[in-house]
Order: structure tokens, then C-alpha cells, then sequence
């Protein structure tokens, strides 16, 4: 609570006041009274500050909106500015004349206008509004923390800073893109149909002829030729198209591999990004879209809808989906640990103090017998044992006797002393060896990590509703803590640092578990479709190159109903793509020094665009159709897709 | 009302005359005025004293915390007001036999010299926190970015009453400090009464410690700082109790569960070390070969073997 000027003030006064009581006053009275007059007004402002701020901390009223286009809205569009707009209101009849307040901005977002900060007094008349905008661009969720108080006297002697916690979650929608948007791409048949169907050469009630018959018992009149039928003689049958609806399915990637990465800057939001475009340019042309989200574990079937809610349904769980992160329940704890104290003392200082956090004395000593070095109290033992077995009490009495030599009773301490002394040395030395081996754990750097950990684990033990023997876990049982503060980093948007290769070399966001499900899903919805479909696979494949047989299969039984199958992969914003097979000319490669990290980075550049390749060959020979998510515009790619789907049953 | 962070400005500014910015912010403005005023008054007083030169030094002083804007000035401040009141030449000749606490009561000059004093302290304090430091950084040192700006009070005007409040206080804790230096003067420290404290003139000559229990000096001190200890304990306890009645939901689910993990430590320690053993035994081979067992193969059993050589020839009559 005092700052540095408060303490030199304070020292410095004291000492005054001390010299001036004791030895001055007699010579010159004045000194302890100003000195005393000083420490008094200083305490006076001590306390008189600690009363403002502890008044302020119940009566202090925040509220928060989101403005995007001058209304309030529950969930916000990408790609659209919006304002946020705090109002803090200070209740009850004190003022706090110096404060700063500011707002905790949501993870990955930027200022475009305005400031989060603001200085300035609080006092019950005059509000404080702190407007700023942001710009979201990217779908997923934001969070709003809470505001951020920081209060000083008016003298810079006290300081308190204190987080009023107000965890408010929007959701980022999509962008919404317009009619002349990335809707349709250039016009590629002259015949299509009416929107929202295509037509398929099957007999069918649509309205184009697919071919004449002989005349069956049984036809309806109305479908009988006339003119065909004076032509040939007989009566002569037309067989009409079916016009039935484009339904297009998108499978997203959710599992942890496309997780990965900054805040909004995920491959997922660029997927999810990439749905949303093909979604709503497919809903205006009243096709059917439907939304698989699958994972390692699951996947969630939306089935193929075209209503307006349906569009609405699926760019929420779009949104939701995008703003998922990594779980690395794995991780080193202490790096978590220094990630998610760092975040707590942001966001819960006052859960973090001490007088609400305790940290016994008790729990820093390090206790012998949990240690290897515990048969050392066996030391004592065997060394008594060996005296009373092999008369060693006498020969330490010869032994003091010939130390000290008494000759009178004056010499009975020093006897003894000395006598103890050699009888119960090893005693004494393991009681020593003892005490150095558990207060060790007073010093730093385990006392400190120790004692972070153990605020981290009550406040954990407090959020989550546990007992106290959650406490005690956490402050043992590594993993455990491990899975908590990396809940906690994930919850409150921080992105713990992902340990990406485990110790022989291997890739730990593989993910193979999500291949099965993927495979499963697609022949879920196959056994649901009608005619030719369009699947989007929008997953991370890359790693699992090997590992695809499961929705190659998929493929084939997709391929066999006659559907197409689209794949697109995310690709990494720092790799660059891969080399064109077309191209002939050699590249010419600037000479650079040969370091070991160039080394190792051009040889998994090498390894990811062959394992791109592999992949993308065993895709295609299975009948699916692979671009890479930066290779033009994935969103026009498939919206012409569909209007060759669309037409694909009229060209001749 | 200020900001100071994003967005940065493209342009740089030009650099603002420090000595321009504090005549033109009206709040620093007027707490220079407020602090030179006070310090015109000390250096007055000085004077009167008999001290030019502690007038001279303060002034110097003066223009460094107000101008230069030097942190440590006020401190210098007070010690060199203590020094030259003591010894108003600079050393400390001539100190008087008797002792002058019997006439320090209410003097005019006192009132004058500690009320301008914390005037200046003040308005010099106040003035850093406008145009120094006025919050400091939450980080420690080491963690504050090279070039990072304080938080600074916004340069707004101050509001009338704020200088009444100011003059208000001054006149308060000036008479509070008169009052308390009468207090611990005019009462003395003796233990063989109860309550220790008995009601005593102050005298010209001090009294000899074999009259009474405590010294003069002792017992003003001891005096003082009960006082103090008094005060902080009181403050301590109607804190602690505020605290508790406002305390919120999240805090006190924290201190129940932080209070009972207290109390069952031993108890749940014990728990969870029989945990972590009974999960090394269901992993089986978890530990390395010379991991933590290592230690105990390297030296504990050596020295084991060793002990137990030794007891058996004890035990066989080899050491006699």
C-alpha cells in the first residue's frame, strides 16, 4: 500500500521523531513537534486514504456496452467495428481524487479509436465513460475481464490497485457477407435453374424433358406427348427431369491441431471463417447447408436446412467453434504455473493476499522422511546400540577423562559438557543435518514457486467449489495442477504455451483420433443424402497423411453415390506452399550461411510439403478434390463447385 | 480527466518544455504557488530564528523540488528544517543547560514554522504526483519497459474546497501535533502506579533517573509511542472488522476453504502422500532405474552395511 515515497518519507520522519523525542527536545523542543506533527498527518492521510479506497470497493457500480452500428447487441459480426462503452459510477458520499481506471481488453483485439484508460477523480456526481472501439475480425468469442482501479493519494504516498471482476462473453460472428459479396463466381452455365435447385437426369416432376417413351398402362394422361405421339402413331410418353435441391455439407475440424495459435489467428477461425462465406453465399441461392463439427472424441451433425434460423444456428456454432482453444492438459507446470500467477494477479489481486491466502511457515520445511536420506535417523540408533552393546559408555568417560582431566568439582561442567558432547555427537549431528535439510525450503527459488503455487491452488480450490484437500493435491500431484491452471489459462482466453514435440521427435497435435470420426460422420450423412452432394472437408490432414485410410474409404463410398467431395487444408502463414510441380525453371536460391536452425527448419518445411503431398495423392486417386486453404479464394473455389453441381445435370 | 495509453500517434510531438508545462498546467500551477508560498514562510521563520543561513539551503532546496522537480528534496527538506532549528549556525554550539520543554507549549513560531512546513511538504509532494510520478508502476523495477511513461494526475485545476481541505488539514494536524507534544510532556511513564501514567509538570532541570523510575527522555519516548502503537492497533481492528463485512463472495469461499486447508494440513499432506506412493506402485516402473533409488543403492546402503559390520563386531567382543 505505500509506495516508495510513502517508506522514505515515513523512515525519515521516524527517525526524526525518535531523535527529536529522545535526545533533542531538551535543546530544541521544536524538532519533535514538527516531526511529531508530520507522523501524525502522515498516519492521518493513511488512514483517511484506506478509507476512501475501502469504501469504493462495494460502492462502485460498472456497466458495460457493446454498440456495433448504434445498438446493442447480444453477439457481434466480424469485420464490423464496434464501441464499447463502460460507465463507472461511484456511489455513497466519498470521492476518490485521484484514480486511474481502465478497461482489460479481450484477448487478440486492438484499439482502432478511443482509449481503454482513462485518470481522472471519481466522485458520486460525475460518471466516468470510457469509450473506445475495437475491430474484431476474426469469429470466435471475446471476453471482457473486468475493470482495472488504481488509486493514489493526492501526496503519491499510498497506492492500491484492485480488479473489479465483470467477465462478460460475445460472441464474434462471421462476417455477413452482401449479395455482391464472395457469392457467386462468374457465370458458368447459360441455363440455370431457379435457385435453390438443380436438376438431375432422373425421372422426376421438374420441368424439363428428360426423354419420350413407349406409352406404359398405367401413365397419367398428362404426361402423354401429343405431338410425339401423332408423329410416331402411338401413343408416346414424356419423362420430366427431377429438380431437387443442392445440399452441401460442411465437415469443420475442431480438434486440437487446428486450435493452435494466437487468439482469433487460429487455422480454425480461418476454417470457420471459410464456412461461414460458403454457408451464407449457398443460403441466399436457397440451397441446403449442413454442419458437422467433429474432434478426437465426437462429432455434432446440423443437418441440411435453408432457412433463415438455420443459417443463423450454424453461423453461432460456427462462431462458438471458432473461438475453442488448444487443451494441453500436459504441460509443464511450472511454466504454467508462471503464466497463469502472472494472469491471476491481473485479474484477482485480492484473492491472491495474503489475508485471504494464507501461506504458513510449515509449508515451505522440507521434512526428512519424504526424502531418500531418511535412513540417516537410523544413524543415532545404531550408534547408541553399538555403545550399550560394546561398553561404550566407559570408553567415553575415559575418553572425557582424558579431554578434561577433572581435578575438582569445578571441572564437573566442562566434564560433562564434554562427555555429551562426544556421547551424543551423531545425535546432534543428524538433528543438524535435519534442520539444514528442511530449511532449505525457506530459500528461494522453491519457497517463492512454492508459495505461487499454493496461492493458484486455493484460488482454483475457490473458483471451482473444491474441498481444501484440493489444495494440498494441487501442491503435489504435478499433472493435477497442470489440468487446472491450464482450465484456467484457456477460460480466460490465454493460450497456454503448447509443448508441440514430445521428447523422441514426434508431433504431439496429430490428433489421429479425429480420422475415425471424420470417416464415420461422412457415411453418417451419406446414408442421409438423396442425389449428387457436395462435402466440404475442412480439416487439418496434413500430419496424419499415413493415417487417413479410415476417410479414404469414406471417400470411395461418397465417390460411388455419385457426390463430390471437396478438401480443403489449412495451411501455416509462416510455410511457404509448396513447389509447382509445373514449374521447370529452377529456383535460384540465395546464397545464406548454413546454420544448424536453417538446417532444421528447411528440413521440416521438406518434411511438411512431402507429407502435403502424400496426402493430397492419396485424396485424389480416392476421388476427392484437395486446394489449400491460401491458394486463391477457397470460398469462390466451392461456391463454383456448387454451380457446376447445379448444372452439372443439363450439359449435354 | 487524462489518457495515456494507445492510440499511438503517428507524428512524433515535439518535445514539451518541462518549465513551460508547469506554469500552464493550472493544477501544478497552483500547487507551486501553494508550495512557494510555505516555503517563503519557513525561510521567513528561519529568520526569525536566527538562522539566514537555513534560509539560504532551503530556498536551495526549495528550487530544486519545485523547478527541477527532484524527489528527494522534501525529505532533504525536513532534516535540514530539524538541523538548523537545533543548531541554527550549522553546528551545534552554545546548547542550552536548562532544558526549554516547559516553554515549548503553543508558540506562535512553532505554529508558523510546522505549518508552513507541511504546507510546503504538501504542495511539493502534490506538484511531483502532477508533473513526476503519481502512481507507481504495478511491476517491480526490473519488469517496467525502458522509456515507459508514469501514470501522472491528469493537469486539471484544482477544486476550490481541495485547498481548503488542504489549509483545513494543515491547521488540524498542526494543533493535533501541539496537543500531543503536551501529552507526552506533561504526563510521565511510572510503573509503580497503575495505570502507569501520572499527570507531572515538566521542569528546567531534568530529573534524575533515581527519583523517578523513567527518565525524562524514556519516558516521552514510551509515551509517544504507545501512542502510536495505540493508534495503529485501534486502526488495525476496525480495519480487520470493516474488512470482514465487506467482504464478497468469491473472498469469502477463498478464506473458508484457505482456513480449513490451515487447519487439516497435516492431515490431508498425509493423504496425498499416500496418494502419489500408491500411484508410483500402480505405474510400477515409473521410477528410473537410478532415479530416486539410485541415492539410496549409492550411499544409504553402503553406510547401512557398513553400521551393521560395526554392531556385529561390537557384539562379538571385537571393540573393547
Amino acid at each position: 500500500m505505500l509506495t516508495a515515497r510513502g517508506w522514505w518519507f515515513l523512515f525519515f520522519v521516524s527517525e526524526v521523531a525518535l531523535i527529536g523525542v529522545l535526545a533533542v527536545a531538551k535543546y530544541a523542543p521544536t524538532v519533535p513537534i514538527l516531526a511529531l506533527t508530520l507522523l501524525l498527518w502522515f498516519v492521518g492521510e493513511w488512514i483517511w486514504f484506506a478509507v476512501r479506497t475501502g469504501a469504493a470497493q462495494t460502492r462502485i457500480t460498472v456497466e458495460r456496452r457493446i454498440l456495433q452500428g448504434d445498438r446493442e447487441l447480444p453477439t457481434l459480426w466480424a469485420g464490423v467495428d464496434c464501441t464499447v462503452r463502460i460507465s463507472i459510477r461511484l456511489n455513497g458520499g466519498l470521492s476518490l481524487p485521484f484514480v486511474s481506471l481502465a478497461d482489460k481488453l479481450p484477448v487478440g483485439q486492438h484499439i482502432r479509436s478511443g482509449h481503454r484508460r482513462m485518470i481522472t477523480r471519481l466522485s458520486p456526481t460525475e460518471p466516468v465513460v470510457i469509450e473506445y472501439k475495437i475491430h474484431p475480425n476474426a469469429p470466435g468469442v471475446i471476453r471482457f475481464e473486468g475493470i482495472e482501479l488504481r488509486t493514489a493519494d493526492l501526496c503519491g504516498f499510498f497506492y492500491r490497485r484492485t480488479f473489479f471482476r465483470l467477465p462478460t462473453e460475445y460472441l464474434i460472428l462471421p462476417p455477413l457477407t452482401d449479395d455482391d459479396g464472395t457469392q457467386r463466381a462468374t457465370k458458368r452455365f447459360n441455363t440455370l435453374p431457379p435457385p435453390g435447385v438443380h436438376r438431375i437426369r432422373r425421372a422426376g416432376s421438374g420441368t424439363e424433358l428428360l426423354h419420350l417413351r413407349d406409352y406404359l398402362p398405367g401413365d397419367p394422361p398428362k404426361t402423354i406427348a401429343w405431338k410425339a405421339s401423332a408423329r410416331k402413331d402411338k401413343l408416346i410418353t414424356k419423362e420430366l427431369e427431377s429438380d431437387v435441391p443442392v445440399r452441401c455439407v460442411l465437415f469443420l475440424d475442431a480438434s486440437n491441431s487446428t486450435r493452435l495459435g494466437a487468439v482469433g489467428h487460429t487455422p480454425l477461425s480461418k476454417l470457420a471463417g471459410i464456412g461461414a462465406g460458403v454457408l451464407q453465399a449457398a443460403a441466399s441461392d436457397r440451397d441446403l447447408v449442413g454442419l458437422t463439427v467433429f474432434d478426437e472424441t465426437e462429432a455434432k451433425v446440423q443437418k441440411p436446412a435453408r432457412t433463415r434460423r438455420h443459417t443463423m444456428e450454424l453461423l453461432r456454432i460456427l462462431a462458438e467453434t471458432a473461438g475453442r482453444q488448444a487443451e494441453s492438459t500436459d504441460g509443464d507446470p511450472l511454466t504454467l504455473q508462471r503464466h497463469a500467477y502472472s494472469l491471476a494477479q491481473d485479474l484477482y489481486p485480492d484473492l491472491l493476499d495474503k489475508r485471504s491466502n494464507a501461506r504458513p511457515w510449515g509449508l515451505f520445511w522440507i521434512p526428512l522422511f519424504d526424502s531418500n536420506f531418511k535412513w540417516i535417523l537410523v544413524i543415532p540408533i545404531i550408534w547408541q546400540l553399538i555403545n550399550w552393546k560394546a561398553e561404550g559408555f566407559n570408553a567415553m568417560v575415559e575418553m572425557t577423562r582424558e579431554i578434561v582431566r577433572p581435578r575438582s568439582l569445578d571441572d564437573l561442567p566442562a566434564f560433562l559438557l564434554t562427555f555429551l558432547t562426544l556421547m551424543l555427537a551423531p545425535t546432534i549431528m543428524t538433528l543438524l543435518y535435519w534442520f539444514v535439510f528442511g530449511i532449505r525450503g525457506f530459500l528461494p527459488p522453491r519457497s517463492r514457486e512454492l508459495s505461487k503455487r499454493k496461492q493458484l491452488a486455493a484460488l482454483f480450490a475457490a473458483r471451482d467449489g473444491d474441498t481444501p484437500a484440493g489444495i494440498e493435491r494441487c501442491l503435489h500431484d504435478d499433472a493435477f495442477f497442470a489440468d487446472k491452471a491450464s482450465r484456467f489459462l484457456v477460460e480466460h482466453h490465454h493460450q497456454p504455451p503448447p509443448k508441440l514435440f514430445e521428447k523422441n521427435g514426434d508431433y504431439r497435435f496429430r490428433c489421429p483420433g479425429k480420422v475415425p470420426i471424420l470417416g464415420a460422420a461422412l457415411v453418417r450423412t451419406i446414408g442421409f443424402a438423396r442425389d449428387n452432394e457436395l462435402y466440404i472437408i475442412l480439416a487439418d490432414l496434413v500430419e496424419l497423411a499415413d493415417d487417413i485410410e479410415p476417410l479414404l474409404k469414406s471417400i470411395r463410398v461418397a465417390r460411388g453415390k455419385h457426390h463430390q467431395v471437396l478438401v480443403l487444408l489449412p495451411w501455416p502463414d509462416d510455410l511457404p506452399p509448396p513447389p509447382d510441380p509445373r514449374d521447370t525453371e529452377p529456383v535460384k536460391k540465395k546464397k545464406k550461411r548454413t546454420t544448424l536452425g536453417a538446417v532444421i527448419q528447411t528440413s521440416l518445411v521438406e518434411g511438411y510439403h512431402r507429407k502435403y503431398e502424400t496426402l493430397r495423392g492419396r485424396l485424389v486417386r480416392s476421388g476427392a478434390s484437395v486446394v489449400r486453404v491460401n491458394q486463391g479464394d477457397p470460398v469462390r473455389l466451392i461456391l463454383a463447385r456448387l454451380d457446376r453441381i447445379r448444372g452439372a445435370g443439363i450439359r449435354r | 480527466m487524462s489518457t495515456d495509453d494507445e492510440p499511438t500517434p503517428e507524428k512524433k510531438p515535439p518535445k514539451p518544455n518541462p518549465y513551460r508545462e508547469l506554469i500552464a498546467n493550472p493544477a501544478s500551477r497552483t500547487y507551486l504557488m501553494v508550495a512557494g508560498g510555505g516555503l517563503a514562510v519557513t525561510m521567513l521563520t528561519m529568520f526569525l530564528i536566527g538562522s539566514p543561513v537555513a534560509a539560504v539551503l532551503i530556498l536551495i532546496i526549495g528550487v530544486c523540488g519545485l523547478f527541477l522537480r527532484l524527489p528527494a528534496m522534501p525529505v532533504l527538506f525536513v532534516l535540514l528544517v530539524s538541523w538548523m532549528v537545533f543548531a541554527p549556525l550549522g553546528l551545534p554550539f552554545g546548547l542550552e543547560i536548562f532544558s526549554l520543554i516547559p516553554y515549548s507549549h503553543f508558540r506562535f513560531l512553532d505554529f508558523i514554522l510546522v505549518g508552513s512546513s507541511m504546507i510546503y511538504l504538501i504542495g511539493q509532494y502534490r506538484l511531483l504526483s502532477i508533473a513526476h510520478v503519481g502512481m507507481p508502476f504495478d511491476a517491480g523495477k526490473l519488469f517496467v519497459k525502458s522509456g515507459a511513461k508514469p501514470t501522472l494526475r491528469p493537469a486539471e485545476a484544482p477544486r476550490d474546497w481541495e485547498l481548503w481541505m488542504l489549509f483545513g488539514r494543515v491547521a488540524f494536524f498542526v494543533l493535533a501535533g501541539q496537543l500531543f507534544w503536551l501529552a507526552i510532556t506533561y504526563f510521565r511513564v511510572d510503573f509503580e502506579k497503575a495505570p502507569p501514567v501520572v499527570y507531572r509538570v515538566p521542569v528546567e532541570i531534568n530529573r534524575q533517573p533515581d527519583e523517578l523510575f523513567v527518565a525524562d527522555y524514556l519516558s516521552r519516548f514510551l509515551l509517544a509511542f504507545a501512542c502510536f502503537l495505540a493508534i495503529a492497533l485501534v486502526t488495525r481492528f476496525v480495519f480487520w472488522y470493516w474488512h470482514l463485512l465487506q467482504l464478497q463472495r468469491d473472498q469469502a469461499r477463498l478464506i473458508l476453504v484457505d482456513t480449513q486447508w490451515v487447519e487439516d494440513r497435516r492431515e490431508l499432506n498425509r493423504q496425498e502422500k499416500w496418494r502419489g506412493h500408491q500411484k508410483g506402485k500402480i505405474l510400477g516402473a515409473a521410477r528410473a532405474k537410478f532415479g530416486c533409488g539410485g541415492w539410496f543403492f549409492a550411499i544409504g546402503l553402503p553406510v547401512i552395511l557398513l553400521l551393521l559390520f560395526l554392531a556385529a563386531l561390537c557384539c562379538s567382543g571385537g571393540i573393547q
